[in-house]
């Protein structure tokens, strides 16, 4: 297991958080917009960057791993499309 | 019932029944026991689950420190049994002592402890939280922070607690916390939430039935324990496990807390930390000073 367990522990937490389906407009700009911070951006690109597998040899634990992380992107994004549509 | 009666129990735990069911345990794991021999001690092993000082004798075998884990474990499955299947033929003194006995083992915990021991007395505590949190047990949140200021493997213990509580409470598939889905439900986001973020989001809430102990609530003890994990940046294996344990029961609770609690608790921005602080073999995370978390 390549992938450190405590990534992947925070990653989990992460992807259950923005999951949720039912959050207000308040939620979305305290929870989601900060995540739009330089800093926050740098760190998950980092994060991106060492995620990537090879597709000729794959990692699986990585790879899973990956997986959920364009999901937390995934739902992230689309609770700031819900906020800026709101406003 | 004198069994689970007496908070004392009946005995000094060496009873002939305490015996009996050490010799059956040993001969059900001896390999060199027979068939025939191994089938009678099994079936002794189940049937005196239903005795009435199995939950008494379940304590004495889950505190024998000397005897193997696997006796231990036994012990607490009496405990589990009792409170499973016989919970509705106690009298309020009885259940009372159940939970002195439950309490009193995941007090005495230790470092050393199996995982499976460890988790079994989180298990039961969830059992017992489940039929009587809110009800005649009132002070359960207080004896959950007592533990939790014992030490890091109690704090581990807590937090087992903490999460198969919200899986079995907020998860719809357990029909004991069903039966009682909408009391416990109430109970757990008033024992999660600090009180101010508590107060701002339900002004008219019903204060007359009071879970909780202290005002921040274990979303900002386990922040905070979340901090201190990965504050220094040395992270040892005690304290990466210690983090690794809160980050999922944070998975757990995420899903149905208060939303502004977690941006209160610093949570988000602490489980974001976890993902600097991590083992990555990129030492070029910048850790800026937003993720750097001061220890206190």
């Amino acid at each position: 297991m390549n992938s450190d367990r405590m990534t992947q522990a925070a990653v989990d937490a992460l992807y259950s958080l923005y999951n949720r389906t039912r959050f207000s407009v308040d939620d979305i700009r305290d929870l989601v917009c900060p995540m739009l911070q330089e800093d926050t951006i740098n760190l998950l690109n980092q994060l991106y960057q060492w995620l990537i597998v090879d597709p000729s040899n794959i990692d699986e634990a990585k790879y899973l791993l990956l997986k959920k992380f364009s999901e937390v992107g995934g739902h992230t994004a689309y609770a700031l499309m819900t906020f800026l549509i709101i406003n | 019932m004198s069994g689970v009666g007496n908070p004392n129990g009946p005995g000094d735990g060496t009873s002939e029944l305490h015996k009996q069911i050490l010799r059956a345990l040993e001969v059900v794991h001896d390999p060199r026991s027979s068939n025939a021999l191994r089938q009678d001690a099994s079936r002794y092993l189940e049937e005196i689950r239903s005795n009435e000082e199995a939950p008494y004798q379940g304590f004495t075998l889950a505190s024998a420190r000397k005897q193997p884990a696997i006796v231990r474990h036994y012990g607490l499955s009496l405990l589990d049994y009792a409170i499973r299947y016989r919970w509705t033929g106690y009298s309020p003194e009885q259940a009372e002592a159940l939970r002195g006995w439950v309490v009193t083992l995941a007090s005495n915990s230790e470092k050393e402890d199996p995982a499976y021991i460890m988790n079994k007395i989180a298990e039961i505590w969830v059992e017992l939280a489940k039929r009587s949190w809110g009800l005649e047990w009132m002070n359960m949140d207080e004896l959950l922070f007592a533990l939790w200021s014992q030490s890091v493997t109690h704090k581990i213990l807590v937090l087992s607690v903490l999460e198969t509580l919200s899986e079995e409470v907020f998860g719809n598939d357990d029909t004991t916390a069903a039966l009682r889905g909408s009391d416990l439900n109430k109970a757990c986001v008033e024992v999660f939430t600090p009180a101010d973020v508590l107060a701002e989001y339900f002004p008219a809430r019903d204060n007359t039935i009071n879970t909780r102990f202290g005002k921040e609530g274990w979303l900002s003890r386990m922040a905070e324990l979340l901090g201190w994990c990965i504050g220094d940046g040395h992270l040892d294996d005690e304290r990466k496990t210690c983090a690794v344990k809160i980050l999922v029961t944070f998975r757990s609770i995420i899903s149905w807390v208060v939303p502004g609690s977690l941006v209160t608790t610093h949570s988000v921005n602490r489980i974001c930390a976890c993902l600097a602080a991590a083992d990555m073999p990129i030492q070029l995370v910048r850790i800026s000073p937003r993720f750097s978390v001061p220890v206190k």
